[in-house]
């Protein structure tokens, strides 16, 4: 804490003043501690990437979701981050338009990392100690199950486990196993393919890996399912030579050959959503305008896309999950789980979304899709599209428009977009 | 159980046996204990079967021992049964007579007695039987008075009645606290020798030590009985002593464990009163060298050896599968395993050699081994300190009117804090998973730790600065490490580092570093261990920024190698993106031509090989 004042005094006056909003990254000690610092300053939230504390108070101040509170970026805003886990959180503000040394102020990078001393050591250590309990409880419940550990919520990377995970076990004779993912929503994706699994908290997770880390792969017959959780040196080959997203999942998570052995996802028919909205087949298009990852287009351009496309005759819904995302003014909000999505978009007209986890999950339907992508790279050298394409990643071979949008194209995009679906039928 | 009394209690067995007592009976064990299990096993091998047990704790009535079921007494053996012969092993045996005698049944031919606890319980009034105890009062106070004569001083004699190692290291790592508590500087310790005498070493009591013989015990003890504590000068190192109260069984109860009755009950010690640590002889020069020697003798590898304690004499024997299935296991993981053993009647389990140590030196027997995996025991509470890996197996059952890891836990008596408990499960696979789990962690544990000793180790003899690079090779593949050292120049150059420090275990890298453009670079050669170390805690967490891993296949997953020959992904663009973080491959970096590369690949491979 006392370094954490230090460091606090050198910003406040300076980059950060009273006329700032402040938020503080992480619903933990060191921001309890920071609010006492910053007493005279004007705190406005927390946030946190852990679901269960998004809602709380703590001190009076609300926590929330990152993206849903940073989402609209503000130059007013001050993000103050404590935490080993600086590096991460820095890349999550960055994407939103935060800027560390503008916006952003790590004052703390945690003791975790680069130090062998004795404290930091046996931190890690006891990590690996409560990780050792996880994994004895899951092999507790499923006895003598192989672990594939999951470490990454994102609803694309479990699709992409779901098309390999089966052949990988058949190649590896692989029978009793048992898949940890933190987050329901992802274990949804995983039912979609059948596949056992069972939910871990992040803190969880991360003790999960590492005591497997620690004690080895092998030994404690578990397999991460993930190209660089902690690896910084294969993130550096995203992109690379046009290795692309699908391409990392199938060559260096699972090791397999270029057979892709087809995969039956799970589905279920979705009339009823066609009969509950009054939406007819064939003539209606589903909008998926949010993302987690990556910048969303404005809410104006949804609306002017969804104007034009009524004008064409379709019913155009947006697909809402959860109280945080809104229907575009003029669409139907409609809530359709992933098992019966795919089904619902084969009767429908087609999809318009922003690159998101849902478009690698409704990838393999029949229907006409348009998917937007923000210009820019995250990856070192490569740019979303590049890595995320679904046409590169060969999940999707036609009736696919892909975009990549800057900030003030959005006219073209929309025709682009109507053109794509006039043409349809 | 003791050795000797499990000797007397079976040649007893044989005895009713040979009278036919046992003769088409309806076979009943009072007390579900560990006794009652050796009673069980016994017979068995006589195939005479034990036909229920009978306690009474209600919590065990309806659970089952080794098969058998546990019912409460009055339940089971009233209305009187005449067929019934109800065996008693217990100290408790005068009290459970009462009991029984109450529901009809009588000693001698209903009721036998399977072991001799004490000599004190002889439920008799007759004269002769007076006049011995008479007389062994008068001899115990023959020692009292001896004690004294030896110091007029004294102000407390503390005494360890029984030999039971467990006892005796709770009693005396309360007694130091106890003395500087009340005042005491001038004490005697009297015991048995000669395992208490060592636990009395250990805490540095020697020079106050006042040992007889197990006989002159029972006088001893019988006269402080009598006398009152002599008047409150004698404190018997005992929960269960004197014998006029069932403290032992109070015990348990509302979460008071062993220790605590040692130190509340027998040492009104205030709360909080944490056992000392023993140290007297710690570490010393002789036990060093009985470290050395034991292990050399033995041919045993420090930090690699389990020492397995099969035996103990207040918990029941596991079965023995599961240790033979543990040794089998261990032995594949590369592990040495002995077994601790006290004489012919602990043998060693299949596989291992017995090994005897010094009770004096086990703390620093077992930490020089690094693990062990032990039935819970006296011996556990002697080597409780150590830093060694302490895997202890309780038995699923009762004690008093909780469980037995409730009462006689390590962790929960503040004897330490890191001991693995774990209860007994009758699924032995389940046991061994577990059991090789927590030895393996905390083998990764030490490997990491030893890596972190090198890399400090490393930083130092090197005088490592913030601008530094240190480079592991830890590849063994001549590529990997030629494009490492062919790329690292422009790495130096791109991130200003001052100096490069490179780690490899192979010889063959010298002529490679001489051949290669780097100038002014440090190379160390350190063992393979060595950089398998530094990998794992590499792999536990980020101990450093200045450091580069270039590894290859061993742990693979970390640098993408997976990658290879995918869209013309090659070993250049592994080391210069993956491994190094340079954006592109530098141009015109190779510093050999394709043949003398060929060739000094050959010298690689074959040097790798040798």
């Amino acid at each position: 804490m006392e370094l954490i004042d230090e460091e606090l005094k050198k910003l406040l006056g300076k980059k950060i003043t009273q006329f700032n909003k402040i938020v503080l990254f992480g619903a933990n000690k060191s921001s309890i501690g920071i609010m006492e610092m910053l007493q005279e300053y004007n705190i406005v939230a927390i946030i946190d990437n852990d679901v269960r504390k998004q809602g709380q108070l703590i001190n009076g101040v609300p926590v929330y979701q990152p993206e849903d509170f940073l989402k609209d970026y503000n130059n007013i805003y001050r993000i103050i981050i404590a935490s080993e886990y600086y590096a991460q959180m820095c890349e999550q503000l960055q994407e939103m338009g935060y800027v560390e040394g503008k916006e952003v102020f790590v004052v703390w990078h945690g003791q975790r990392f680069y130090d062998i001393s004795d404290e930091t050591f046996m931190f890690h250590i006891q990590r690996a100690e409560r990780g050792k309990k996880v994994y004895n409880k899951i092999q507790d419940t499923y006895k003598n199950a192989f672990i594939f550990l999951c470490p990454y919520a994102g609803t694309g990377d479990i699709y992409l486990i779901g098309l390999y995970l089966k052949q990988y076990m058949s190649c590896n004779g692989i029978d009793n196993y048992i898949v940890t993912i933190p987050g329901i929503g992802c274990c949804k994706v995983a039912k979609l393919f059948g596949i056992k699994c069972f939910n871990l908290s992040t803190e969880e997770t991360e003790d999960l890996l590492s005591y497997v880390r620690l004690v080895g792969y092998q030994k404690s017959r578990t397999y991460v399912l993930n190209d660089c959780f902690f690896q910084v040196m294969v993130k550096r080959l995203r992109g690379y030579k046009n290795v692309d997203f699908h391409t990392m999942f199938q060559k260096c998570v699972f090791r397999l050959n270029d057979k892709v052995e087809k995969i039956q996802i799970i589905q279920e028919n979705s009339d009823e959503i066609f009969d509950k909205y009054n939406l007819y087949k064939g003539k209606t298009i589903l909008l998926s305008p949010y993302a987690n990852t990556i910048h969303t287009m404005s809410e104006d351009f949804w609306c002017i896309l969804a104007n034009k496309l009524k004008k064409k005759g379709y019913c155009v819904c947006t697909n809402v999950n959860g109280e945080n995302e809104k229907p575009i003014k003029g669409t139907i909000g409609i809530f359709i789980p992933y098992v019966q999505i795919i089904d619902f978009l084969n009767k429908s007209g087609g999809f318009i979304g922003m690159r998101s986890g849902l478009c690698d999950i409704v990838s393999s339907t029949t229907a006409k899709m348009a998917v937007l992508y923000p210009y820019g790279n995250i990856f070192g050298t490569c740019s979303t599209f590049d890595y995320f394409s679904l046409e590169k990643m060969k999940l999707k071979k036609q009736g696919l428009l892909e975009i990549i949008f800057q900030k003030n194209d959005s006219n073209n995009i929309e025709s682009q977009i109507t053109n794509f679906f006039e043409t349809a039928i | 159980m003791e050795h000797s009394l499990l000797m007397q209690m079976y040649s007893r067995i044989d005895e009713f046996e040979k009278q036919g007592l046992l003769n088409n009976k309806f076979v009943v064990v009072f007390g579900s204990n560990e006794p009652a299990e050796r009673i069980m096993e016994y017979l068995g091998s006589k195939n005479i079967s034990v036909d229920a047990l009978v306690d009474n704790n209600k919590k065990k009535d309806g659970t089952f021992l080794n098969g058998v079921k546990v019912t409460l007494p009055d339940k089971l053996l009233c209305p009187k049964n005449n067929n019934v012969v109800v065996l008693i092993a217990s100290k408790y045996y005068p009290e459970m007579v009462v009991q029984l005698n109450g529901m009809g049944y009588k000693e001698g031919t209903e009721i036998l007695k399977a072991v001799e606890y004490s000599s004190f319980s002889a439920p008799v009034l007759t004269e002769d039987e007076f006049k011995k105890r008479y007389n062994t009062v008068l001899k115990g106070e023959k020692i009292y008075k001896n004690i004294i004569n030896s110091n007029p001083h004294i102000q407390k004699i503390f005494v360890c009645p029984l030999i039971v190692l467990g006892d005796a290291y709770v009693g005396m790592s309360c007694m130091r606290e106890y003395m500087q508590h009340y005042s005491i500087t001038e004490y005697t310790l009297v015991l048995v020798d000669r395992a208490c005498s060592k636990i009395a070493s250990l805490f540095g009591f020697d020079n106050h030590v006042y040992s007889i013989t197990r006989e002159e015990m029972d006088e001893f003890i019988q006269y402080a009985v009598f006398s009152n504590m002599a008047d409150g000068k004698i404190l018997i190192l005992n929960h269960r002593h004197p014998y006029t109260c069932r403290i032992g069984e109070i015990g348990n109860y509302k979460n008071i464990n062993f220790m605590d009755h040692f130190r509340y009950s027998i040492f009104k010690l205030p709360e909080g009163s944490m056992p000392e640590v023993p140290c007297a002889i710690r570490d010393s020069e002789e036990s060093i060298q009985y470290v050395e020697q034991l292990f050399s003798k033995n041919g045993l590898v420090k930090g690699k050896t389990v020492i397995i304690f099969p035996y103990a004499k207040t918990a029941a024997k596991l079965d023995e599968k599961f240790w033979e299935k543990l040794v089998i296991q261990l032995k594949e993981k590369g592990y040495e395993v002995c077994t601790n053993s006290g004489g012919d009647s602990e043998p060693a389990i299949k596989g291992t050699k017995p090994l005897f140590f010094d009770i004096r030196y086990a703390l620093e027997t077992v930490e020089a081994a690094g693990y062990i995996v032990g039935l819970r025991s006296g011996l556990c509470d002697v080597i409780s300190t150590t830093k060694a890996k302490k895997v202890i197996i309780y038995p699923d059952r009762f004690y008093g009117p909780d469980s037995f890891i409730n009462f006689f836990s390590l962790n929960r008596m503040n004897l330490c804090d890191d001991a693995v408990e774990l209860v007994w499960k009758n699924d032995i696979e389940e046991m061994l998973k577990v059991v090789l789990g927590e030895i393996e962690f905390s083998q990764a544990v030490l490997l990491a730790d030893r890596g972190r000793r090198f890399w400090k180790k490393l930083l130092k003899d090197y005088s490592v600065q913030n601008k530094d690079l240190v480079v592991v090779l830890a590849s063994k593949d001549f590529e990997y490490n030629y494009y490492t050292l062919a790329f690292l120049p422009e790495l130096k150059k791109q991130k200003k580092i001052e100096n490069i420090i490179l780690l490899s275990a192979i010889k063959e890298i010298n002529k490679l570093v001489g051949l290669s453009p780097l100038q002014d670079t440090s190379l160390v050669l350190c063992n393979e261990e060595d950089i398998a170390n530094i990998c794992k805690l590499y792999m536990l967490y980020k101990f450093s920024s200045q450091f580069i891993i270039n590894t290859y296949k061993d742990t693979s997953d970390v640098d993408g190698g997976y990658l290879l020959g995918i869209n013309g992904i090659s070993v250049k663009d592994i080391i210069a993106i993956s491994v190094l973080g340079l954006f592109d491959v530098p141009n015109e970096s190779e510093f050999l031509s394709e043949i003398e590369k060929k060739k000094m690949k050959e010298e690689w491979d074959n040097g790798i090989n040798r």
